[in-house]
């Protein structure tokens, strides 16, 4: 059984100017111990998808679909009930160290009140547990730097905190949002051996969100690729990195700068996405896809499903074009 | 800590000098001295009096010498109430000047600070409801409409129709007396901290780390008074500390609207009668209760902010 079924995912956002479908029709699945990447440009819904998984969506969401965890339906569910899995069993870290930690409160206080409240720890007990998991992110002197507050640390010592606390717990699904995005190249490496090494000991399963082709290679097992909201093609690594089928991937793919290939302007993908309150008939991609035909403007678009729970969104036939 | 408090002690001091120097200027830069009243007095009473009140020397004897008076904790002598010292009108051995403005402001803060800070939180916790919309509208009307109107208004109400309470004056300061006035100034305040509470625990609920505390799965409640309280407290309180002072210095048109012998009718009879050294004194006073006040919120700051503390 998948310790994370979405199906059928929808989240929209009632504004002053009507409707944003933030995502549409949204449906994976994330097996015990796998990494899952989700890619795609700013404003393509990875980040309200997970945020959708948390139940942290702003109040003028609407969301519809199922989200299972564990078997447990998140959708629709008390805010109790929701607590009792956040920050447990599933647990999330964000983009932003810098904002993310309360700057009012000690490190300690944030960290042990997790398992105070989860596992029913004791102080005593849930101190040395969270200056155990600040070693394991490598943080020198952790002893005596749990008592600091948020701001006598650096970006990716931030990092490191937020994701100790996220794994307090030891959470069946990490959910890692951006969690490079701010920080400076020397600090990403750090930081993702570290959340490649936790995934590895705790035996875990993570959905980590990128817009980076390279975090996605380094530590993912599979890859969603996500544009205006919907998820048009899922597969694994190799397949997605050497086989991609989907023309949205390939041209993302294609936009990725090399070193080895000298080029007078870097590629990119032509045009803007479109506007979420008011999306196109047909395929999403339409507007700036190559091989775009007739059949792409109007009506439903074909899933294509082939082995290994690899799929695209796309009218256009294998080997076609 | 120490040092702080020594740094912001001397930096208060220049801070007070100029106020005494400006306020110094602007009333003896008023036209006529305090004794051209209706009553002719012959030029001999006027020279001698001029004299005794040191008004004959050039202005900067006269400012070296207050300052020099001020040093000694002397606001100098009332130049109407004659014979008088300012020390005694503004801290009367009876009932009256800064102990009646004393008790009103401590009344009227112990009821708006919490009522603000709280109907402020659920305001901002239930926003866009019914009751979010009243303490907005409340802010919008106690904001445009002074105490000037409503002190009246309830007056007319609750003295003149219902009897139920005094029209005005402090009594011994019971509660019949001090209810209505306390009420209006409540009224005036309270609304003006609930509003800048509800803003700062709106901004503080939308922060990236209270999103984190929802992630953390903590309940509401330990969301609200472990995380959000202190960030949300942060600008009331620089809020309050300027506000208890002006309250302080005279609600001025309260005490005028009830007959309180407060310090703010004090300062409006100085002002007619050009008593320079009443309302000098007054000025001073206040500035000094400002700085005071301010003063006590940056400490309270220290232990709000630990970024300040380092």
């Amino acid at each position: 059984m998948p310790i994370l079924e979405v199906k059928n995912l929808n989240v929209s956002f009632k504004t002053i100017d009507g409707i944003v479908k933030a995502v549409n029709d949204v449906s994976f699945t994330v097996e015990q111990g796998e990494v899952l990447g989700i890619v795609g440009e700013s404003g393509s819904g990875k980040s309200q998808t997970v945020l959708g998984i948390m139940g942290l969506l702003a109040s003028n969401s609407i969301v519809s679909g199922s989200i299972k965890f564990l078997g447990q339906e998140l959708i629709g569910v008390s805010t109790a009930a929701l607590n009792k899995v956040r920050g447990n069993k599933l647990s999330i870290i964000f983009q932003d160290p810098m904002t993310s930690l309360n700057p009012y409160l000690t490190i300690k206080s944030q960290m042990t009140e997790v398992l105070t409240l989860h596992k029913g720890m004791s102080k005593r007990d849930a101190l040395a547990e969270s200056i155990r998991l600040l070693d394991f992110v490598r943080i020198p002197e952790a002893k005596e730097r749990v008592g600091l507050y948020p701001h006598e640390f650096s970006g990716g010592m931030r990092q490191r905190v937020m994701i100790a606390m996220a794994l307090l717990c030891r959470p069946e699904l990490l959910i890692a949002d951006e969690p490079t995005t701010a920080l400076d190249v020397t600090v990403q490496a750090q930081i993702l051996q570290i959340l490649r090494d936790l995934q590895t000991e705790f035996k875990m399963s993570v959905v980590i969100i990128t817009h980076d082709m390279g975090v996605v290679a380094n530590i993912c097992d599979r890859v969603n690729v996500m544009y205006a909201g919907r998820l048009l093609e899922s597969g694994s690594i190799d397949n997605i990195f050497f086989d991609a089928k989907h023309p949205y991937t390939q041209a993302l793919l294609n936009s990725i700068p090399s070193l080895d290939h000298q080029v007078e302007k870097l590629i990119t993908i032509p045009g803007e996405p479109p506007n979420l309150m008011s999306l196109p008939q047909g395929c999403v991609f339409q507007g700036r896809c190559e091989k775009v035909h007739n059949d792409c403007c109007n009506g439903d678009i074909m899933v294509q499903e082939f082995a290994d729970k690899r799929f695209m969104k796309c009218n256009l036939a294998l080997g076609q074009g | 800590m120490i040092k702080f408090i020594i740094k912001r002690m001397l930096i208060a001091i220049p801070t007070m000098l100029t106020i005494i120097f400006l306020v110094f200027l602007l009333v003896h830069a008023t036209p006529g001295n305090p004794f051209q009243g209706e009553r002719a007095l012959s030029p001999e009473v006027i020279k001698q009096l001029l004299h005794q009140y040191r008004l004959d020397l050039p202005l900067w004897k006269q400012f070296i010498l207050y300052v020099n008076d001020l040093l000694h904790g002397d606001f100098g002598l009332s130049y109407k109430f004659l014979g008088q010292s300012i020390n005694a009108l503004i801290f009367p051995d009876y009932v009256g000047g800064f102990w009646v403005t004393l008790r009103l402001a401590v009344y009227a803060m112990i009821f708006t600070v919490p009522l603000g800070i709280v109907f402020g939180c659920y305001a901002g916790l239930y926003r866009n409801s019914w009751f979010d919309r009243l303490v907005v509208t409340c802010n919008m009307f106690f904001s445009a409409v002074p105490t000037i109107v409503t002190g009246p208004l309830f007056v007319f109400i609750l003295a003149v129709l219902l009897h139920v309470l005094p029209a005005s004056g402090w009594g011994d300061g019971d509660f019949k007396h001090i209810f209505l006035p306390v009420f209006v100034l409540t009224l005036a305040y309270a609304p003006t901290v609930a509003f800048v509470t509800r803003g700062s625990i709106i901004d503080v609920l939308n922060s990236n780390f209270i999103r984190t505390a929802r992630a953390k799965g903590l309940p509401t409640k330990s969301i609200i008074f472990k995380h959000a309280i202190k960030p949300t407290l942060i600008p009331v309180v620089s809020l309050l500390g300027p506000m208890f002072a002006g309250v302080l210095v005279g609600a001025i048109v309260t005490e005028q609207v009830f007959a309180l012998p407060g310090l703010g009718i004090l300062t409006t009879n100085g002002a007619t009668n050009r008593d320079y050294n009443l309302v000098l004194g007054i000025t001073i006073f206040g500035s000094f209760l400002t700085i005071v006040f301010n003063f006590m919120v940056d400490i309270l700051y220290f232990f709000l902010d630990p970024k300040i503390k380092q």
